[in-house]
């Protein structure tokens, strides 16, 4: 009996026993768990922390300015906010924050509830911007408007009783506070003169390639490696709260800005330019009108303009077709501004003299059994330079079989034509002459009075600047200068000559017939009162490539001021206006128009006496539309 | 006993050491993040001034080119070959 009575020390010992066991298995399983934690699951564990702790953060560099040659800015880059909603918290509780959210964005609540009912339910499909679980609320807000914003969201209640607010609901609330909106730094593209220079700029949109803003048309796509600058980088931890962890850093990369690009363009000219543009639109309801200023001494484009324009921060708004620079992306057969060519080479050829007379047909010449006419004049013997003055296509014919096919070909190229002029500006297109093996037997006549070619006015306005500039033919310039964002130079831009094209006094005759056009000749309403100018006209029926096309006109003035020593060259073109008209009368007046605003602009002396001048008779003043000058009745 | 007792405070020692120092290092780590907002923020300030500038001088010069046949002022730019 006494030896079956459990003794109190066994008990003990079978309790400390079982303890023991139990906390050994405890152990033991933690100790399984450990291992299979830091053993057998190790890597999928380490990776899975990694990729929570481990974050990135690019930081987006800003976009460079485009200034014109005073500095004054063209296209800057402003901050903005796009502010984004966490879909989560909205569960259940739509319409209460659809209340609250739709005010601060200015948004219909009853919209947004709706909005955000169809995004929650999965009916609508994610903007390009929707990121996974969020949604895009609005778009492009100022970062003033984003305080604001942010200022009211932090007072805000959601409906909750703030007043003892258990833990549970005040957490709930700093989470509402927190995710029911939130922004991202975003840029917009800011153009203080809107659709000025439009065709010139280009435009930017959403960035493909890590920038936030990328160029797609104009200088902005051209020079986009450049405007963008460089995005920032930063590899770095978090801790649990997603603040990141500075000393952690691995990766930290500052972003470059992008580069400041100076262009040559004057912008008080390019706004007369457009200005004058803008009218002539108005007047002759042409399909476009374009126009470039050149200063010839450097090459430097001073302005450069196609009308209609279209707005560069809405490019969707407008045409495709308004987005074209026609200066350099259009090629026409120009008619009789390419004689000027001709006569150059001619003369400095020594083929011809300018008071050599040529018979012009009376106006009527028939050629390798091809008609050839002077419209409706009945020219007879006129001397070189009356050719010019009357713009004799007969004369000019006879001029270009006296040259040659060869030496014709050799000069239209030495003047730079068919081939692109080399602006940082895409798209450009060269003109398109064929060479002479391809040329029929009557070609050399009409490639003399410009036919049978097209060329862009870009080449036209700098084989016209060579003239002006002693026969030197300069590249033009767009960019003046590129400098760093910290505004130390990166690149300056010097004039360059290509080659000189014509001695300086067969120039210097050019442009003194040149003088005489506009002063007694076609050009007469490009007359400027108080300072010479010199120039061509041009009239060309356009084609569709079968046939000419009645009544489709492509009227061009190309000019330059003073004539002696010019300072400017602007070369207008006036595309199939309604009204028909020649370029002396159609393209000629905005030449006058751009030329007189810009003697004063550039305060260029008065070489010549305004009394002894003959008034343009044609001319008068609308009253309508004092600005505008329209030939008389 | 009393080496154990000093081993543990030791050790107790290193590990407050460890948290304070972890601590400085998390305060500078705020630190540093709030000085690169502040710089975003003011690079954005400058941003919008240079913004509000060229909306100034567009204005003006729009005003100054609106009536379209009065002469404009002289520019600042003059031709390098200009003669007065």
């Amino acid at each position: 009996m006494t030896a079956l009575r459990a003794s109190p020390g066994n008990g003990r010992f079978a309790r400390v026993a079982i303890l023991a066991w139990l906390t050994f298995a405890g152990l033991a399983a933690v100790e399984w768990r450990l291992i299979k934690l830091q053993v057998l699951r190790h890597e999928e564990l380490e990776e899975k922390a990694e990729e929570y702790r481990f974050t990135t953060r690019a930081d987006q560099s800003w976009r460079g300015q485009i200034q014109d040659r005073n500095g004054i800015p063209l296209a800057l880059t402003m901050p903005v906010k796009d502010v984004y909603t966490d879909l989560a918290v909205w569960t259940n509780r739509v319409g209460v924050l659809a209340h609250v959210v739709g005010p601060l964005l200015g948004m219909d609540s009853r919209r947004l509830e709706q909005y955000v009912n169809q995004r929650v339910g999965g009916r609508t499909q994610a903007t390009a911007k929707d990121k996974p679980g969020v949604l895009l609320l609005k778009q492009g807000i100022s970062p003033g408007e984003w305080l604001s914003i942010q200022g009211a969201l932090n007072g805000e209640t959601f409906g909750l009783n703030t007043n003892r607010l258990p833990s549970r609901k005040r957490r709930l609330l700093r989470t509402f506070r927190r995710w029911t909106l939130f922004a991202v730094d975003d840029q917009r593209r800011y153009l203080p003169y809107d659709s000025s220079l439009a065709q010139v700029l280009g435009f930017v949109g959403t960035g493909t390639n890590g920038h936030l803003l990328q160029g797609k048309w104009g200088l902005e796509a051209y020079l986009d490696d450049i405007l963008s600058g460089r995005n920032g980088l930063c590899a770095s931890s978090q801790d649990a709260a997603g603040n990141e962890l500075a000393f952690c850093r691995s990766t930290d990369l500052a972003a470059a800005d992008g580069a400041r690009v100076v262009l040559t363009i004057d912008l008080p000219l390019q706004r007369i330019v457009e200005q004058a543009l803008a009218r002539a639109l108005s007047c002759w309801k042409p399909s476009n009108a374009s126009c470039v200023v050149i200063r010839p001494a450097t090459g430097e484009i001073l302005a450069m303009a196609t009308a209609p324009a279209f707005c560069p921060q809405q490019p969707g708004g407008s045409p495709a077709a308004t987005w074209r620079n026609r200066v350099i992306s259009d090629r026409n057969e120009v008619g009789s501004v390419f004689k000027v060519i001709t006569l150059a080479t001619a003369l400095d050829r020594g083929v011809v003299n300018l008071d050599q007379p040529i018979f012009c047909e009376n106006g009527r010449w028939v050629y390798k059994r091809t008609s050839l006419r002077d419209d409706d004049h009945h020219y007879g013997i006129l001397s070189v330079r009356e050719c010019l003055v009357k713009s004799s296509n007969i004369g000019f014919a006879k001029i270009g079989l006296m040259v040659g096919t060869n030496g014709l070909y050799d000069s239209i190229i030495k003047f730079g034509f068919n081939q692109p002029t080399g602006l940082p500006l895409p798209y450009e297109t060269a003109g398109f002459i064929r060479p002479p093996a391809d040329w029929s037997a009557i070609s050399i006549t009409r490639l003399a009075i410009g036919h049978e070619l097209a060329v862009s006015q870009m080449e036209l306005a700098m084989a016209y600047a060579a003239i002006a500039n002693d026969g030197r033919l300069l590249r033009p310039m767009l960019v003046r200068q590129v400098d760093h964002s910290d505004g130390t130079l990166w690149a300056r831009y010097e004039p360059r000559m290509v080659r000189a094209v014509v001695q300086p006094e067969t120039a210097r005759q050019v442009r003194q017939v040149m003088r005489e056009v506009v002063e007694q000749g076609t050009g007469k309403l490009a007359a400027l009162p108080g300072n010479s100018a010199a120039g061509k006209t041009g009239t060309a029926q356009k084609s569709d490539g079968h046939r000419y096309l009645p009544g489709r006109l492509y009227c061009s003035f190309v000019g330059m001021l003073p004539a002696d020593r010019p300072e400017l060259v602007i070369a207008v073109a006036v595309d199939e206006p309604a009204n028909a008209g020649y370029g002396g009368t159609v393209a000629a007046p905005v030449f006058r128009e751009i030329a007189e605003q810009a003697v004063a602009l550039y305060n260029i002396p008065q070489d010549k006496n305004p009394g002894l001048l003959p008034a343009p008779f044609p001319i008068r003043r609308r009253n309508s539309d004092p600005g505008m000058v329209a030939l008389g009745q | 006993m009393g080496v154990a007792a000093a081993i543990f405070l030791i050790v107790v020692l290193f590990v407050f050491r460890e948290i304070q120092h972890n601590r400085e290092l998390y305060r500078m780590s705020r630190l540093v993040s709030a000085a690169e907002a502040q710089r975003r923020q003011s690079q954005e300030l400058l941003r919008l001034e240079l913004v509000r500038e060229a909306r100034i001088v567009a204005e003006f010069q729009t005003q100054r080119y609106s009536n379209s046949f009065s002469p404009p002022l002289l520019a600042d730019f003059a031709l390098s070959v200009q003669r007065r």
